[in-house]
């Protein structure tokens, strides 16, 4: 009798101990991320050891196993590496596979999509909080906030470009207010040629990009930039940007993870781009 | 030809060619009609305006032209070749597979020409496969529709596959531009495009009487004297170089091809003799104007111009269905 | 050797063998009828003649050629094919349709020449169709669509004329006129003519030889006289009839005897035993 009494409460305890350890691990230890935004944040955060699954377009991590495509995460995938939150950015994912993913009763995170620097450091605290770092979240920001002021404080010294934004070349699709792409011109002291348009990505016309001659122009054709889109531009003998030979190619995969250290980092690159004269070493920090 | 036909013909073309003058004419970016009109007779001025007009504006004109009257053609091609009076190249799924030759090509990152190679092949795969199809039943209307839309959803669940399996932003810009877009964004593809276009409708002018002949069927052809086997592979090779060439200079743009043979046949009856040339002349008119509506309505944005096509096509084509006599649809 | 030959020929569809084993002779000049039953192989042996069907065994030659290897165009100067009924699916008028018979005569590059028109008027003329020139074909009553695809082939010149049962869609007055019509032309134009028929009596009257197919091998051939007797009849189609002399014609004439006045037939049944 003592004796089955003892085994059953070592079994009691055993099972005990066992919750505990997996509860002190910490507060969470599955993660599985559906936007490459998420998954670099988590990385500045140190936290990319949480991560149990990732997307194909992700950074890879040894821990993570691959979940699926940005657009078809595989649900059973998913739920079988039972995570404890499962990140989403409305607009990059789908909102389907967002809905079905909560209908299977997995605790779904969903961010918005950045579209100023405003949200991409406010979406970046709350990560910050879910992972239970927030301190370091903070001091990131703080750090990125200075350095972004540093840069469009001097940029707005120089006279303020104009410049077109080219999203994609065949239909020909720009930037404009609304848009994050905008947000960079914003800060690097350029103005948006289209900056009228009420639609975020409007479709528009090429003669009046030339009508209303932008002093430079960045080619931010998502995945497909050739030297073909920079010719065809500068057969244009007459315009600013070809002129003052101002027509760059921007890598529009840093655009579309955006994280607070992303955000500067290619910030500063435009920057650069649109006033050279100011890349001599000073405020590249 | 009778005098009456000519006259048509000519009338046609004459409106064409102001078409063309005044689809050049119309803009909204700000340039008067004088300083159009000085423009273009001086084409080695210089100045922004000037560029506007002959970089910009004339070879868009030109292009819509030439895709519309390719369209057409092709429209006429497969309606008589498959005697289906609802065959073009949109409902056959030649549009599809051309647009599947040029997503594969944009995705694999291959550039300038290429890209009308690779829809030009796919266009012809689904023609080919159209073709198969439907030749194992005989031709009959049911087996050609049905060919014509399984492969158009076949093409499309591959583009889809494509898409998914891609990143979004590589494809976005293919998804946009396959709603059909006549500005034009590469030199490459303006010069090429009239060296796949203009060779085959010059070919198929050769083949009319041929095609008048196709219409009775494949026995009686042979039974006239139209030698088959090399009759249809030299038409269904035109109609997908046409077909490749137009999906690869502007996307897809349907409507063009399905009604604009039956405008021509409705003013000129059934001889190709009259039909085709007809039907290059109102398909280029007719997308000239939908073009120009297309960058003008909404200015400085801009409607795809299979937007405007399917609409005014759609009525058009719903007023024909209409006022056409019971049971003849030709 | 006749202007056209058929040697053992043997072919069908897929795996079924509908002509087990034809062969004869077609001289210039003659009006052969071609009549057996349904499946006795009449549209097959068409359809081989003008090179549609491949055959399993054996061939036809046509001056001496084989028709498999004769180029599209020259066939069709020489060989017009009439079919039983034919779909016209576009608004044609019947000069353009009629017109599409000159095809072979030209060359791609050629436009259609004086003689052409001139070709095309006499044709019309021929077939009494002058008053129909502009008309669409779909506007046409049968009878007058199967002039239209007579014309068509006329406007071929051919030497040889192929007809599939002609005048099966038509009623009598159709029938005969058309047949007339063939006749006529066949006389001017010096025609050898090679039709098939379903209807005995009209392959009887117009005809100078008949072939009779049974199971698709040539049960007899000779003159309608020698063809059509009510044993032959009876043998090949499986029904009682009684056979006479046609009193205008004098070539023989078949009469159908239906089941409830058989015992009044002055022909016995010449059954073999087989019920009929």
């Amino acid at each position: 009798m003592r004796f089955l009494a003892k085994i059953k409460s070592l079994i009691v305890l055993f099972i005990l101990i066992s919750c505990a350890g997996t509860v002190s691990a910490g507060e969470l230890c599955r993660i599985v991320s559906l936007a490459p935004s998420v998954t670099d944040s988590l990385y500045l955060l140190d936290s990319e050891k949480f991560l149990a699954g990732v997307t194909s377009f992700c950074r890879q991590s040894p821990n993570a196993e691959i979940v699926g495509t940005l657009t078809n995460p595989n649900m059973e995938k998913v739920f079988s590496l039972q995570p404890n939150f499962v990140f989403t950015v409305r607009g990059i994912n789908r909102a389907r596979a967002i809905e079905r993913l909560k209908s299977l009763g997995i605790n779904v995170v969903v961010f918005k999509e950045s579209q100023t620097l405003e949200d991409i450091l406010a979406n970046f605290i709350r990560l910050s909080e879910i992972v239970g770092k927030k301190d370091k979240a903070l001091e990131i920001v703080d750090e990125v906030r200075e350095k972004v002021d540093i840069i469009s404080a001097l940029a707005k010294e120089k006279d303020p470009k104009r410049v077109f934004l080219e999203i994609n070349k065949r239909p020909l699709v720009t930037a404009s207010a609304g848009s994050f792409m905008n947000e960079f011109l914003k800060y690097s002291g350029s103005v948006n040629i289209f900056s009228d348009i009420n639609i975020t990505h409007p479709r528009v016309s090429r003669e009046e990009v030339l009508k209303r001659d932008p002093e430079a122009i960045l080619l931010v054709n998502m995945g497909d930039v050739r030297a073909e889109d920079k010719k065809y531009w500068q057969t244009f003998k007459d315009l600013s940007a070809v002129r003052n030979d101002q027509i760059f190619y921007v890598d529009s995969d840093k655009f579309c993870r955006p994280t607070p250290v992303s955000f500067l980092n290619s910030l500063r690159e435009i920057t650069c781009l649109l006033h050279p004269e100011l890349s001599n070493g000073k405020d590249v920090v | 030809m009778k005098k009456k036909n000519v006259l048509i013909l000519f009338a046609l073309a004459v409106v064409l060619s102001g078409g063309i003058i005044a689809a050049v004419l119309v803009g909204r970016s700000g340039i008067g009609v004088g300083k159009t009109l000085y423009y273009l007779l001086h084409p080695c001025a210089a100045g922004m305006e000037r560029d506007i007009l002959w970089q910009i504006r004339f070879p868009r004109v030109i292009l819509s032209v030439l895709v519309g009257a390719a369209l057409a053609s092709c429209g006429v091609v497969f309606q008589a070749l498959l005697r289906n009076p609802l065959a073009e190249s949109y409902t056959l799924g030649v549009s599809g597979g051309a647009a599947f030759g040029a997503v594969l090509a944009a995705v694999l990152k291959l550039s300038g020409i290429y890209l009308p190679f690779f829809a030009f092949f796919g266009s012809g795969a689904s023609i080919f496969f159209v073709y198969i199809i439907a030749s194992k039943k005989r031709f009959s209307n049911s087996a050609l529709i049905l060919g014509g839309v399984v492969l158009s959803y076949l093409f499309s669940a591959l583009v889809l596959l494509i898409f998914s399996l891609s990143r979004a932003e590589d494809v976005h810009g293919v998804l946009l531009w396959l709603m059909g877009d006549l500005s034009i964004a590469s030199l490459c593809v303006v010069k090429m495009t009239p060296f796949f276009i203009l060779p085959a409708v010059g070919i198929l002018f050769m083949f009319t009487r041929d095609l008048n002949i196709l219409t009775l069927g494949e026995e009686k052809a042979k039974q006239l004297g139209v030698n088959l086997a090399t009759t249809k592979k030299t038409l269904f090779i035109c109609a997908s170089l046409m077909a490749g060439a137009c999906v690869a200079a502007a996307g897809i743009i349907g409507f063009v091809g399905l009604i604009i043979p039956h405008i021509a046949r409705k003013i000129f009856g059934a001889d190709h003799r009259k039909v085709l040339p007809a039907s290059c002349l109102i398909g280029a008119i007719f997308l000239l104007v939908c073009d120009t509506a297309a960058r003008n309505i909404i200015y400085p944005l801009e409607l795809p111009v299979g937007v405007i096509t399917g609409i005014f096509g759609g009525i058009f084509f719903l007023s024909f269905l209409w006022n056409t006599k019971r049971g003849n649809l030709f | 050797m006749g202007i056209l030959e058929v040697k053992d020929l043997f072919c069908g569809y897929e795996k079924v063998p509908v002509i087990k084993g034809v062969s004869f002779s077609v001289n210039k000049g003659e009006f052969i009828g071609i009549i057996g039953p349904n499946g006795a192989g009449k549209t097959t042996f068409f359809r081989a003649i003008s090179g549609l069907l491949r055959p399993a065994g054996g061939g036809i030659e046509y001056k001496g050629k084989d028709v498999l290897k004769i180029p599209p165009k020259e066939f069709a100067s020489e060989i017009a094919v009439i079919p039983q009924m034919l779909d016209v699916p576009f608004d044609f008028t019947v000069g353009e349709f009629v017109m599409m018979g000159r095809f072979s005569l030209r060359g791609r590059f050629e436009s259609l020449k004086e003689e052409d028109h001139k070709a095309l008027k006499e044709i019309l003329e021929m077939t009494d169709m002058t008053s129909l020139k502009e008309r669409r074909i779909s506007e046409l009553s049968g009878g007058e669509r199967q002039r239209a695809v007579l014309a068509q082939g006329f406007a071929q010149e051919p030497e040889l004329l192929i007809m599939d049962e002609p005048t099966a869609a038509l009623d009598i007055g159709h029938k005969v006129r058309i047949m007339d019509l063939v006749k006529r032309l066949k006389k001017k134009r010096a025609l050898t003519v090679l039709a098939a028929f379903h209807d005995l009596n009209l392959a009887s009257v117009y005809s100078d030889k008949l072939i009779l197919l049974k199971e698709g091998k040539v049960f007899t051939t000779g003159t309608p006289g020698d063809v059509l007797t009510y044993q032959n009849v009876e043998e090949v189609y499986k029904t009682l009839v009684v056979v006479k002399e046609d009193p205008v014609s004098a070539k023989p004439c078949v009469f159908l005897v239906s089941a409830e006045d058989e015992k009044k037939s002055p022909q016995p049944p010449f059954s073999k035993g087989e019920t009929l």
